[in-house]
C-alpha cells in the first residue's frame, strides 16, 4: 500500500506551498511534488489601472520583496514612456536597490535559510530558527545583524520615503535628489556594509565550509542538478542586479544566449503541469522535456547561484575574490543547489561594495533626477535581479497609459522546474524504508529553501511559528494519520 | 508612551482592516497620548518599532468569525492563534529574538485580532460583511486600547 505525505505549509517559505511525498510499499519515496498557488490574480488586478500606479501597487504583492517589484515596475514605465532617466537617477536607483539586496540577503542568510546550516540540518525543529542561530553565533553577532538591517531600512526610508513600499521610482527618474547629509551617511553605511558582509562571509566559512558534514551535504548528489542558468550581466558579463542583458549559460558553462529583456518571449516559454497551479518556464528553443536536467532539457534556474554561474565575474574586488574561491572549490558552473547560500553571501559582499562605490560617486549629488515623459505609451518591459532571481514586468497600455495587459514573471516561477526536481531528488535520496522523521523532512525542505522561494500570496511563515502538518494517505486516498 | 501598531496590506481585501481602523483612530489616540504607527510591515521588522516601549498594542486581521475581536496577551497564545494569520506569524518570534538579544521587551503586549474571512483575495475592497461592521469595530478597538473593557 503506498502512502502519501504532505508537508503543508512549508516553513520559512514566503507564501503558501506544500510538498507531497509518495511512498511505495517498502516505504521508499517514489515521487515528491512541490506545489504552489497561482500568482496570476495580480495581473488581472492590474488591468484597467494607470500604469504609473504600478510601482506602488506591485510593491504590495509581498512584504519581503517590495523593492524588487517597485524597481522592475519603474523600469517598465521608463520603457513604456520611452524616457531615459538622467545619470544621477540611474545611479541613485542602483544604490537604493543594492541597499535592498544587502538587507534582504542578510534576512535569508541569518533568519530564513541560515538556521539549516548555522544551527544544523538535523537539529531539533525548535532550535532551527533565528534564536538558535543567536545561541550558536553569539548575542553580539545577533545585535550586529539586527542593527545592520535597521540602519539599511532607515537609509532606504530617507531616500525612498518608505522602506517596504517605497515612493521612489517614477518614469524617467526618481522622486527627489540626494543631499550632502544623506550622501555622507551613505558613505559611512557603505563602509559598515562591506565590513558586515565580510564578517558574514567569515561566519559562513567558519561554520559551514570548515564543517565536513555540511560540505559533504552541499556537494552531495541529492542536492545537485545540471541545468541552464540565467542572470543579468553588465557589458563585461559581470553580475549586475539593476540593469544589463540577460545571459544564459548551458550546464557546461558555455554561453547559450544573451538577450535584451524586450526579447524574453523569444527565449522563454511556459509549460503547464496538471498537478501545479504555477506554470513552468523553459528555454523555448530547447523545449520542454519534462522535469529532467541536462543540456537536452529546457529547464533553467535563476537566483544567486544561477547569477554567478551565468556571469563571468563580479564587478567589485572583494566579491570577485570570493567568487573565484567558490568556483575553485565547486567547479564552474556550480550545480550544487545548497551552494546557493554561499553565492548569496558573495552577493552580499558585492551589494555592499557597490553601495560604497556609488555613495562615493559625485554624480549622485546632481540635482537633475528626472526627465519628463513626452511619448505616448504602448508597451513597457522592465527587468531587475530580485534577491530570488530575475524579475520581469511587462505592461501593455492604451494611449492614456491604462493597463490592458500585464505579465509579471517572478523568480520563483523561473525556478519552479528546478525546485520541483530538487525536492523530488532529495526526497527520493533521503526517505527510505518508511523512515520519515523531522530531520529528514527538514532536509527535503532544504532542497527548496535554498532558492528562497517567494510565492507572493501574503502568508509569511517564520522559523518555528508554523506547524508543519504531514498528512499520510493510503493508496485509496484515505487519511491514515496527521503528523505535526 | 504606549505604542499602537495598526498592521495590514491594502490590496489584500479584508487584510486592510487594521490599516483602516488605524486611519480612523490615529488622531483621537494621538491626542490622548498614544504613539500610533500604521504599518504595512511584519515579523522581525516590527522589532524596530517595539523595542524600548513598555506597552504595545498590535491591531491586525485574524482569520475567524467576521468582526469578532480576539485579544491575545501572551506569547504562547500568539503562536497558536496567529500561526495561520496572513502576515504576522513572526511577531512571537520577534519577541523571542528580542529576549535572546537582551533587547527591551514590552512589559505589556496585547494583540487585538479582528476576525476576517478573506485576507487573501487581491482587492482594494473589504468583504461587505466586514465593511458593515467597520464603525462598531473601530469603537470596540478604541475602548480596548483605552482600557474601557
Amino acid at each position: 500500500m503506498s502512502k502519501e505525505i504532505v508537508i503543508d505549509p512549508i516553513t520559512r517559505l514566503e507564501g503558501h506551498g506544500k510538498i507531497v511525498i509518495i511512498l511505495d510499499d517498502k516505504g521508499d519515496c517514489v515521487r515528491a511534488f512541490f506545489q504552489v498557488p497561482e500568482f496570476r490574480g495580480f495581473e488581472k488586478f492590474a488591468e484597467g489601472r494607470h500604469a504609473e500606479d504600478m510601482p506602488q501597487i506591485t510593491s504590495r504583492i509581498c512584504g519581503v520583496c517590495p523593492t524588487a517589484h517597485h524597481m522592475a515596475s519603474t523600469k517598465a514605465l521608463d520603457d513604456l514612456y520611452k524616457v531615459d532617466p538622467p545619470v544621477a537617477a540611474k545611479k541613485i536607483r542602483e544604490l537604493f536597490y543594492n541597499l535592498f539586496m544587502l538587507e534582504d540577503h542578510a534576512l535569508h542568510v541569518y533568519i530564513l535559510g541560515g538556521p539549516d546550516f548555522i544551527v544544523g540540518p538535523d537539529a531539533p525543529k525548535e532550535e532551527r530558527n533565528v534564536v538558535g542561530v543567536i545561541k550558536k553565533v553569539g548575542q553580539e553577532v545577533g545585535l550586529k545583524v539586527i542593527g545592520m538591517r535597521k540602519s539599511i531600512r532607515q537609509m532606504m526610508e530617507r531616500i525612498g520615503g518608505k522602506t517596504i513600499h517605497p515612493v521612489f521610482g517614477l518614469p524617467g527618474g526618481i522622486s527627489k535628489p540626494l543631499n550632502e547629509e544623506i550622501v555622507k551617511d551613505l558613505k559611512a553605511l557603505g563602509d559598515q556594509g562591506v565590513e558586515f558582509a565580510q564578517f558574514t562571509l567569515n561566519v559562513f566559512k567558519d561554520i559551514v565550509l570548515k564543517n565536513k558534514k555540511y560540505l559533504d551535504l552541499i556537494t552531495s548528489d541529492a542536492y545537485t542538478h545540471r541545468t541552464y542558468y540565467m542572470g543579468l550581466v553588465d557589458n563585461k558579463n559581470r553580475v549586475n542586479f539593476y540593469d544589463g542583458m540577460l545571459r544564459v549559460v548551458d550546464p557546461n558553462g558555455k554561453e547559450y544566449a544573451k538577450f535584451d529583456v524586450h526579447n524574453y518571449l523569444d527565449y522563454i516559454a511556459e509549460h503547464v503541469e496538471p498537478w501545479s497551479y504555477m506554470t513552468f518556464p523553459y528555454l523555448r528553443k530547447i523545449g520542454w522535456k519534462g522535469l529532467i536536467d541536462g543540456e537536452q532539457s529546457g529547464i533553467y534556474s535563476v537566483a544567486p547561484l544561477a547569477r554567478l554561474n551565468a556571469a563571468e565575474g563580479m564587478a567589485t574586488p572583494l566579491a570577485q575574490e570570493a567568487y573565484e574561491e567558490m568556483f575553485e572549490k565547486l567547479g564552474k558552473p556550480a550545480h550544487q543547489t545548497l551552494a546557493m547560500h554561499w553565492a548569496r553571501v558573495i552577493e552580499m559582499l558585492y551589494a555592499a561594495e557597490r553601495i560604497k562605490e556609488l555613495a562615493n560617486d559625485p554624480d549622485i549629488l546632481d540635482q537633475n533626477v528626472r526627465n519628463l515623459p513626452t511619448e505616448k505609451p504602448s508597451v513597457g518591459i522592465g527587468v531587475v535581479e530580485a534577491p530570488r532571481g530575475t524579475l520581469i514586468h511587462h505592461y501593455e497600455t492604451d494611449e492614456r497609459g491604462v493597463v490592458k495587459r500585464a505579465n509579471l514573471l517572478v523568480a520563483t516561477q523561473h525556478n519552479i522546474g528546478r525546485i520541483s526536481m530538487s525536492v523530488d531528488k532529495a526526497a527520493r535520496s533521503l526517505i527510505k524504508g518508511g523512515v520519515v522523521n523531522d530531520g529528514l523532512l527538514n532536509m527535503v525542505e532544504m532542497a527548496f529553501r535554498a532558492y528562497d522561494p517567494c510565492n507572493a500570496c501574503g502568508t509569511h511563515t517564520l522559523p518555528g511559528s508554523m506547524p508543519v502538518p504531514i498528512y499520510i494517505y493510503n493508496s485509496n486516498g484515505e487519511l491514515l494519520r496527521v503528523i505535526h | 508612551m504606549p505604542l499602537i501598531l495598526f498592521l495590514g496590506n491594502p490590496i489584500y481585501s479584508d487584510d486592510r482592516i487594521g490599516l483602516i481602523v488605524g486611519e480612523k483612530l490615529k488622531e483621537r489616540l494621538e491626542a490622548e497620548g498614544f504613539e500610533v504607527k500604521i504599518l504595512e510591515k511584519m515579523g522581525y521588522t516590527l522589532i524596530d518599532y517595539i523595542a524600548g516601549h513598555e506597552t504595545v498594542f498590535v491591531v491586525d486581521s485574524i482569520l475567524g468569525k467576521v468582526g469578532e475581536i480576539v485579544l491575545i496577551d501572551n506569547l504562547e497564545d500568539l503562536k497558536i492563534r496567529f500561526s495561520k494569520s496572513p502576515h504576522y506569524a513572526g511577531l512571537s518570534e520577534a519577541i523571542e529574538l528580542m529576549k535572546a538579544l537582551n533587547l527591551s521587551v514590552p512589559k505589556k503586549l496585547v494583540v487585538i485580532g479582528i476576525g476576517v474571512k478573506d485576507p487573501y483575495t487581491i482587492s482594494e475592497k473589504m468583504s461587505p460583511e466586514l465593511e458593515l461592521m467597520l464603525d462598531s469595530i473601530v469603537e470596540r478597538v478604541y475602548s480596548i486600547i483605552n482600557g474601557l473593557e
